[in-house]
């Protein structure tokens, strides 16, 4: 091997080496051992290109592997430090050569690299400037005005994000922002009305971190326990600490995810809060995953308002609980069991002056502490076990076992109280070819509260997915065969007897059973792809005076779509639907159609349409017909463009119309197929500004 | 109170005082409901000579309202009134609208008044308020306490429309996909959903709350009658008596996401048949015919925003879509001097710019890492690395970055036990 530093010059024995199969030799753009800043770019040269059979070029610094990032030719490899910066002191570099999994040295060699000014700390920022309004619009007699016929809003996206890195602790922020002029388009109009900021926040999170521990405020998340606190996310703080084998984390958070500047840390009401702690261990270090517990504590309070994001019929809510976890699992993976108890005191504390007023007195619920279990295992009863002609085959079985008291809730998790849930499942691959089937076994009224019916449910299901190419083997023309799933679902629910004093009447009683299967086919055949799908389902009453209140539907669906380059794609969908009473022979259909398309044009225009149409037949009466069509054209504009060359700005216009032929109620006694017909059209324009 | 005493009472009610029965009516006039969380009906009074409805209570018994006509609730065993927040009443000439979106603190005190020994019915008794002077009057409709599943109304009591899996207004840079979309949906009874999934683009006036209403929640004279906007999917999923679905958003291909602005999906539900929802317009002396109001919610429905902005105001999407690992599984033993190759998925929308994958003895000394483009999904590792941490195994993991090296997101370690006799590694370590 040979190194040559790049100031040098080549002597003439050394030149007569760069002819095809010389031993390879490297330049650097750096000599050895000289002092860098961790931002410099390296570039290493060869003596002589790198031949195709000789493998390519690996270049390692600092431990690092940056191949993959870094700009490789036959004659070198030139590395610009990005994401990651040269590491600060002794570094060492490696150039290698790759062939077959076989890495040959080529020349290493060292720098000392001293930390660059702003390196170890960046900061982005972004704020665009919009501008959208309505021009113009037109709309039939007869149809709602709309509040503003013509109006110009402006809005402010803006966004905060930085790192800051030094002596192993990290400090990562990011905060987003949105701005109007419009105060019914504020973020919090929905909730604060006319009082909603025109500048407000939305999101932000701030996340120290240090091996071993971290820090995070602003948009976070607690909890992996099942029946106590779930995955919950709002805003509000945690602090995770790792030592060994064990991970103690604690979390305050709000009751809801929340937008906006008021309650900043999510912790202001003591009505909507939750603070929980969890502390897991891995019982075996050295074998993480093998057996580990797990143990939280939550104790919180919800008013009742959901987030922003959720819609429900929602009560004040306060709960206090804690859960056991352990799962184990053998060292291969084959076979897993996990199993948890939570134990939770829930009520609806009497902070719902909508609900309550000064009626309630001593009808409130009582306060209840009541529990929930699970365990659910796992065993791979075959594992990639050769089938001839078949290929590769597995089997795994799976239990589930889980039981709700009823009453029981947590204000951090979702668990369907008084449901008693026994479930078997088994996942099964036969080489190209997978399948699932489960049954399941319910019951509620646990409590069996005399008055109160009991239901037992039985359900299955079924899915299998058929490769047609991969299983017949057909290489040429095999997109021509499509990937077709079949899905099957049954459930029979039915009353376990007639409560007692509970006002229920035999028909009443449900007896039902709930059949819904799904055949779909999907085609991939270059740019082009298809998919086709079939649905159909049933409900069979089978209680007293019910037994004909049955129903059918289903749907026929086609899509097509073509890919158009990189930047265009069209697509078609057509569908069938209905909805058939048995009992009253009425059958609602619906037939629909839609287009929808993504054009690049010359001159930087682009062209989105968006074609539909929906027909649906009453069973009695006129039929309704609703189409919509929206085409848009939008343009980059080409205003002192940024430093990588992109736009700053965007400008669009667009057309939408939508119409309507619905049956007319005022008529509807009279003349049952009278309609009104509704229409109305906008024009709309935009331009966005890259401010930042 | 027995309930032998009880039902004396009601007959006494219902038959002792003919001259003040009530000539308003409602369909249906039971339901079965949940005991343990909220259900909603849709209900349709008739017969109304210019009343005006007042407040609506739920209690355990009735007691008879002379001088007023009808059953009014007994003070003694209110259990709430509807929230003003679910009241979605509509008055017409005739007839008049109500949807009843019962809380389950108010089912969870029927149940436990049940638990008691009283029956497990309990009643929703409006106040209708004559105009000219004349009695009020009370119409009651009677609740069973069931679980929720076949023969309830199929009615949607929780929606949940998240950005995978989390509540996040996510800020994405141009033609970027934002994570998936999915509604998560409690509901009682059985019935198909029908509806679409459609987008606000900027530049568009916003729906009012009436129109994000769920169709079946809607008097039939206002039906089909919501401003609609760019459809992107339409979806008709049978929903069996469960009570909760996952209802997967639309194809994320199709959010349009070119153009800087906020948009927002919204989740449209139309009206279906349902048996357990009917409104029978003659039984409440209201018109001729059945309302179907299968997948009636008390809400309006939330709408989804997203915000395409510069890179810089890129929402962190660790906690939305986190990366996976996908192989060797954990503690999944391997040959020294045999190719390694690790693997991970990206979450949909995940937006780190590179992937750090890093390699660590299981004691936590640092043995090897890469750094990898966007588009890489593995990492063949080199052997000799391998070799360097058979005596201890090795633990790995990979970490999303952004293009200036912000970690958005990190997997779990994983383990790595190193068996068998090891081959020449390919490259001496230095």
């Amino acid at each position: 091997m040979l190194f040559i530093a790049a100031t040098a010059r080549p002597s003439r024995a050394q030149l007569a080496q760069l002819s095809a199969g010389a031993p390879l030799a490297a330049s650097a753009n750096v000599e050895p051992g000289a002092t860098v800043a961790s931002n410099a770019t390296v570039a290493i040269s060869l003596n002589r290109p790198l031949s195709p059979d000789e493998g390519e070029l690996a270049l390692i610094v600092g431990g690092l592997d940056v191949t993959a990032v870094a700009e490789r030719s036959a004659r070198g490899v030139v590395y610009r430090p990005g994401a990651i910066a040269l590491p600060v002191g002794h570094t060492e570099l490696a150039l290698f050569r790759r062939r077959a999994g076989v890495w040959s040295e080529i020349r290493r060699f060292s720098l000392t690299v001293v930390q660059a000014a702003g390196v170890g700390a960046s900061f982005d920022k972004n704020a665009t400037l919009g501008n959208t309004g309505q021009v113009a619009e037109g709309h039939s007699q007869g149809s709602a005005s709309p509040t503003r016929r013509t109006f110009q809003d402006f809005v402010l996206n803006a966004g905060l994000r930085s790192t800051i890195e030094k002596d192993g602790l990290s400090i990562v922020t990011q905060s987003n922002y949105v701005g109007v002029t419009q105060r019914q388009q504020a973020l919090r109009f929905g909730t604060l009305a006319n009082r909603a900021p025109m500048l407000d926040l939305s999101d932000y999170r701030v996340t120290l971190q240090r091996s071993g521990s971290a820090l995070a405020v602003g948009h976070v998340n607690f909890g992996t326990s099942r029946h106590l606190a779930n995955g919950f996310a709002a805003r509000g703080g945690t602090f995770t600490v790792t030592k060994g084998a064990t991970t103690l984390s604690l979390g305050a958070l709000n009751g809801s995810s929340q937008l906006g500047w008021d309650n900043i840390v999510g912790l202001e009401r003591a009505d909507n809060r939750v603070f929980g702690a969890a502390l897991a261990r891995e019982m075996f270090a050295a074998h993480p995953g093998s057996l580990r517990l797990e143990v939280t504590v939550l104790d919180g309070s919800k008013a009742p308002a959901p987030s922003f994001t959720r819609a429900a019929v929602v009560d004040a809510e306060r709960s206090t609980g804690g859960t056991m976890q352990l799962s184990a699992a053998l060292p291969n993976q084959r076979a897993r069991v996990t199993a948890g108890y939570t134990r939770s005191r829930f009520e609806n504390p009497a902070n719902d002056p909508q609900l309550a007023a000064d009626l309630l007195g001593r009808n409130r619920p009582r306060a209840e502490t009541r529990g929930a279990r699970f365990v659910e295992a796992s065993m791979a009863a075959l594992q990639n076990l050769a089938v001839p002609i078949a290929g590769a085959s597995s089997l795994t079985f799976g239990f589930r076992e889980e039981r709700v008291d009823p009453l029981f809730a947590s204000v951090a998790a979702q668990a369907a109280a008084d449901r008693q849930q026994d479930n078997v499942d088994a996942i099964f691959s036969l080489g190209a070819v997978t399948a699932q089937g489960s049954q399941s076994w319910g019951r509620d009224n646990l409590g069996n509260v005399a008055s109160v019916l009991t239901t037992n449910n039985v359900a299955s299901t079924g899915t299998i997915a058929l490769p047609l190419a991969r299983i017949a083997r057909i290489g040429a023309r095999a997109n021509w065969l499509p990937v077709v799933t079949v899905a099957l679902n049954r459930t029979h629910q039915m009353a376990a007897g007639m409560p007692v004093n509970g006002a229920f009447r035999a028909q009443d009683l449900p007896n039902q059973v709930s059949a819904s299967g799904d055949v779909a086919a999907q085609w991939q055949l270059g740019r082009w792809r298809a998919s086709l799908r079939l649905n159909r389902a049933g409900q069979d009453n089978r209680q007293d005076e019910r037994q004909n209140a049955d129903f059918a539907s289903g749907v026929n669906a086609l899509s097509v779509g073509h890919t158009l380059g990189s930047s265009g794609d069209v697509s078609i969908d057509a569908g069938t639907e209905f909805q058939l009473s048995k009992e009253r022979n009425e059958r609602t259909r619906v037939q629909r159609v839609s287009v929808n398309g993504a054009l690049p044009l010359p001159s930087a225009f682009r062209a989105t349409l968006s074609l539909s149409a929906v027909d649906t037949r009453l069973p009695t009466g006129a039929s309704s017909l609703t189409s919509d069509e929206r085409l848009e054209l939008s343009r980059p504009l080409p205003l002192w463009p940024g430093a990588n060359g992109a736009n700053r700005g965007q400008v669009f216009v667009r057309f939408a119309r939508s119409s309507s032929l619905l049956p007319d109620p005022a008529l509807a006694p009279l003349a049952p197929a009278a309609r009104i017909g509704n229409r109305q059209w906008t024009l709309a324009t935009g331009l966005s500004l890259r401010l930042l | 109170m027995t309930h032998s005493r009880r039902v004396a009472r009601l007959a006494v009610a219902l038959f002792a005082t003919p001259a003040l029965a009530a000539q308003v009516r409602v369909n249906p006039t039971g339901v079965s409901v949940s005991a343990m969380n909220a259900t909603t009906v849709f209900l349709t009074y008739g017969g109304l000579r210019g009343q005006r409805a007042i407040e609506a209570i739920w209690c355990g018994e009735l007691i008879p309202a002379a001088p007023a006509i009808g059953l009014r609730c007994d003070p003694a065993t209110v259990f709430g009134q509807l929230p003003a927040r679910y009241d979605l009443s509509r008055p017409g000439t005739t007839s008049f609208t109500d949807v009843m979106s019962i809380p389950a603190s108010v089912a969870h005190a029927a149940y436990q008044a049940a638990q008691r020994g009283a029956t497990s019915t309990f009643f929703y008794v409006r106040r209708f308020v004559s105009a000219n002077g004349g009695p009020d009057e009370y119409v009651a409709v009677t609740c069973r306490l069931t679980g929720g599943g076949a023969r309830a109304p199929f009615s949607l009591t929780d929606v949940h429309l998240q950005f995978a899996g989390d509540d996040v207004l996510p800020f994405i840079a141009p033609g970027e996909l934002p994570p998936p979309i999915s509604a998560r949906i409690a509901y009682t009874g059985t019935g198909r959903l029908v509806g679409r999934w459609e987008v606000i683009l900027p530049g568009e006036d916003l729906p009012s709350s009436r129109d994000l209403l769920t169709e079946g929640s809607l008097p039939p004279d206002e039906r089909g009658r919501q401003r609609r906007f760019t459809q992107l999917e339409r979806f008709s999923v049978f929903l069996p008596p469960d009570g909760q679905v996952t209802l997967p958003g639309p194809d994320l291909h199709r959010l349009p996401t070119a153009a800087d602005g906020t948009y927002r999906v919204l989740l449209r539900i139309e009206a279906t048949d349902d048996r357990e929802t009917d409104s029978n317009l003659d039984n409440a002396g209201s018109g001729s015919g059945i309302v179907h109001s299968g997948a009636v919610a008390g809400f309006s429905l939330p709408a989804l925003r997203y915000v395409v902005a510069g890179a810089g105001a890129r929402t962190a999407t660790g906690d939305m879509s986190p990366l996976r690992l996908v192989s060797p599984r954990d503690d999944e033993s391997i040959s020294p001097g045999r190719p390694l190759a690790v693997s991970w998925t990206p979450g949909a929308g995940t937006s780190a710019d590179f992937y750090h994958v890093e390699f660590e003895t299981r004691e936590g000394a640092p043995l090897f890492a890469a750094l990898l483009p966007r588009t890489a999904r593995r990492y063949d590792a080199p052997t000799w690395m391998i070799e360097r941490g058979a005596a201890t195994g090795i633990r790995w993991r990979v970490t999303g970055l952004a293009a200036n090296g912000a970690h958005l997101n990190s997997t779990a370690w994983r383990t790595m036990r190193i068996v068998g006799p090891g081959s020449q590694p390919a490259s001496p370590p230095r």
